[in-house]
């Protein structure tokens, strides 16, 4: 339950807790931003800085460092068409397009109402239900995991577009992709051409990055006019009674699915932000503004980001189970202070765990502040002149991908995935399709074929397990829900064009 | 050839050079039932038949135009816009062992300025050096991620010597 007189002692017993918050969210927004600096490695970055901090303000520091990276992911989402997450793959789809109808200001307000808003949920679920719940973590298991992602996969049907046929051939080649590397189980090279730096598989931001951002570059120079300059709103635009009104479904929908997924070792903030987006079309009274600047279509995955950065902690904390990279760093931040994350954490380092919620309330307030003050030099970068914007957003690409592991060849990569991707925008074959088999490719086979092993074959045991069966059961109506859409909206787009 | 059937021929082309790759994988004693070329096999399957479908979709249906075509002239140019970029890309991977980061990307920054229709000046000039300015901060100064240093360490050194 919510201790708030020791959450306020915490504070008092440590007040480097507020400046820890407010640091962690400005340099987790800075690395969010940058392509290529994924969040686990923004806060691995700070973790030597926490070696003789007060232990309290360093967890805060990492905490909220977490939360500043994932929002600040959605930035070059929204501003130039290039996720800095994973995570904010999904808000690029109608960001960019409220980006490209002038209302960059008004989409990044969406973005930083609905991340704090999915936060602040997820962080009093974090507060109230850490011991309770963690053990929901301890439950999964590889048929669960399978279950998951192929619920995760369900999505592309409804992420298609005009042609269901282009978006399965699109999840296929994702799929494909990520089968390049070593083999799971066995450990044998796949479509690896004995190139090393090809062992550990293709990292999806490098997709990403390519048939975003390279792929918009390459479409941007192909099109008369590139000196213009941009004419997108001048501020950030917070959402007024009436928009917040319109948000409050989606925004709902992606706080569940957020706190969900965040328990979910593995299931992380990409899962929840396609899954949210794909629930909110589902239920929006506007569903085809989906995919042409919809402001739910921001919100949505926005809001499961915000709540994941906080519920991911949940399986971290209460059984020391990091359920991602990034929890794993702080799992590291709390090691070096010579805590254990876990039940003990509770008993032996009570005041701490009081301090890190209490850094958490504040990190909420933080990253209103010091995103609202970020957000206008973006802006102000973005209306630029567009030559000098698109080479700066090019020099950028290439020194972000390039930072992911220090690898030219990945630049190589990152390059002919915008080929592909523009080839792809030339035939009109939707590229989310491709992101999520891609993401949750290699989960869902290695998984599968574990669970197979574990069952000696017996494809039976994905019906056992009731989580399996639950996710699985999901997925079909998902599928069956979305082609029963595409029969139907294919029927009258060959009517209209007869 | 309509771009829905050479959609279909380019993916059922990849999907049967995919499956044949996926067929030489190295059978292992470690080996689950499902094997490293399982799946794959199964991917390479799905993606050919349904590129197979849309080749048929689009030699039975009428193509839906959705939008404006570019005519074959405004294609080819834009065409000719993308590889220019490109070519600056592969330029900056090709040149920044030698280089060095701050040079090569202040390079990249000047020319796809140039190429987007900017002109030779002192303002360019600067956007680029300030530019490649900032980056380095922040990668190399600030996050401490290495760029490459190109020549550069190799002649201050043997100028020292």
């Amino acid at each position: 339950m919510i201790d708030l007189p020791a959450m306020f002692g915490a504070l008092v017993a440590s007040p480097m807790i507020i400046p820890a918050a407010f640091a962690g969210i400005a340099w987790g927004i800075l690395g969010g931003a940058l392509p290529g600096i994924s969040p686990s490695i923004t806060m691995a970055l700070l973790l030597p800085f926490t070696y003789g901090a007060d232990p309290t303000a360093a967890v805060v520091l990492l905490a909220s460092t977490y939360l500043g990276a994932e929002y600040g992911g959605s930035i070059p989402a929204i501003l130039i068409r290039t996720p800095g997450t994973n995570s904010a793959a999904a808000t690029v789809i109608d960001g960019y397009a409220m980006k490209e109808q002038g209302r960059a200001g008004e989409a990044l307000g969406i973005s930083l109402y609905s991340t704090v808003l999915g936060s602040t949920f997820g962080v009093i679920l974090l507060v109230a239900l850490t011991q309770p719940l963690a053990n929901v973590a301890l439950a999964f298991q590889p048929t669960s995991y399978v279950g998951l992602g192929v619920l995760g996969l369900s999505v592309i049907a409804s992420l298609a577009g005009e042609s269901l046929i282009k978006g399965m051939m699109a999840g296929f080649i994702g799929l494909m992709i990520a089968t390049v590397g070593t083999d799971p189980v066995t450990g044998n090279n796949r479509f690896t051409f004995d190139d090393p730096e090809l062992l550990s598989g293709i990292p999806p931001i490098l997709v990403m990055v390519g048939i975003y951002a390279v792929a918009e570059l390459l479409e941007q120079a192909s099109q008369p006019g590139w000196r213009q300059t941009n004419t997108s709103d001048a501020a950030i635009k917070m959402p007024d009674a009436l928009m917040r009104a319109r948000l409050r479904v989606s925004q709902i929908i992606g706080a569940c699915i957020g706190f969900i997924e965040g328990l979910t070792p593995g299931g992380g903030g990409t899962i929840a932000a396609f899954l949210s987006y794909n629930e909110a079309k589902r239920w929006s009274k506007k569903p085809e503004e989906f995919g042409h600047g919809s402001p739910e279509g921001i919100a949505a995955p926005e809001a499961a980001n915000g709540s994941v950065s906080a519920t991911a902690l949940i399986p971290m904390l209460g059984l020391g189970i990091p359920g991602s990279n990034s929890a794993a760093v702080l799992l590291g931040g709390f090691l070096i202070h010579g805590m254990t994350p876990g039940p003990m954490l509770f008993t032996k380092h009570y005041d701490v765990v009081m301090g890190l919620y209490a850094g958490k309330v504040i990190s909420l307030f933080a990253l209103l502040i010091v995103a609202y003050l970020i957000l206008r030099p973006c802006i102000w970068l973005v209306n630029r002149p567009k030559h000098y914007l698109m080479a700066f957003i090019f020099a950028l690409v290439l020194s972000g991908v390039y930072a992911i592991h220090n690898s030219l060849f990945h630049v190589g990569i990152a390059l002919a995935f915008g080929v592909i991707g523009y080839g792809m925008k030339y035939f009109r074959i939707p590229t989310l399709p491709m992101v999520l088999g891609v993401v949750l490719g290699f989960m869902v086979e290695s998984n599968y074929r574990r669970a197979l092993v574990l069952s000696d074959g017996d494809h039976m045991t994905f019906a056992e397990d009731p989580i399996s069966a639950v996710l699985l059961g999901l997925a079909a109506i998902f599928i069956i829900i979305s082609l029963v859409r595409h029969v139907r909206d294919s029927g009258k787009l060959e009517s209209k064009a007869a | 050839m309509n771009r829905d059937f050479t959609a279909g021929l380019l993916g059922l082309t990849f999907a049967i050079a995919y499956y044949a790759m996926a067929t030489h994988i190295q059978a292992s004693q470690l080996a689950d039932e499902v094997g490293p070329a399982g799946l794959p096999k199964i991917y390479g399957v799905l993606l050919g038949g349904f590129s197979a479908l849309l080749m048929a979709r689009a030699l039975i249906l009428r193509p839906v135009v959705v939008g404006k075509p570019r005519a074959p002239g405004e294609e080819w140019f834009a065409l000719r816009r993308a590889l220019g970029v490109l070519a600056i890309g592969i330029g900056y991977v090709a040149l920044v062992p030698w280089l060095g980061y701050p040079l090569a990307i202040a390079l990249v920054i000047g020319a796809a300025s140039l190429y987007g229709g900017g002109q030779i000046s002192l303002r360019l000039a600067l956007i680029a050096g300030l530019g490649a300015l900032g980056l380095w901060f922040v990668f190399v100064f600030l996050l401490h991620i290495g760029q490459p240093a190109g020549i550069w360490p190799d002649v201050i050194s043997g100028m020292q010597r």
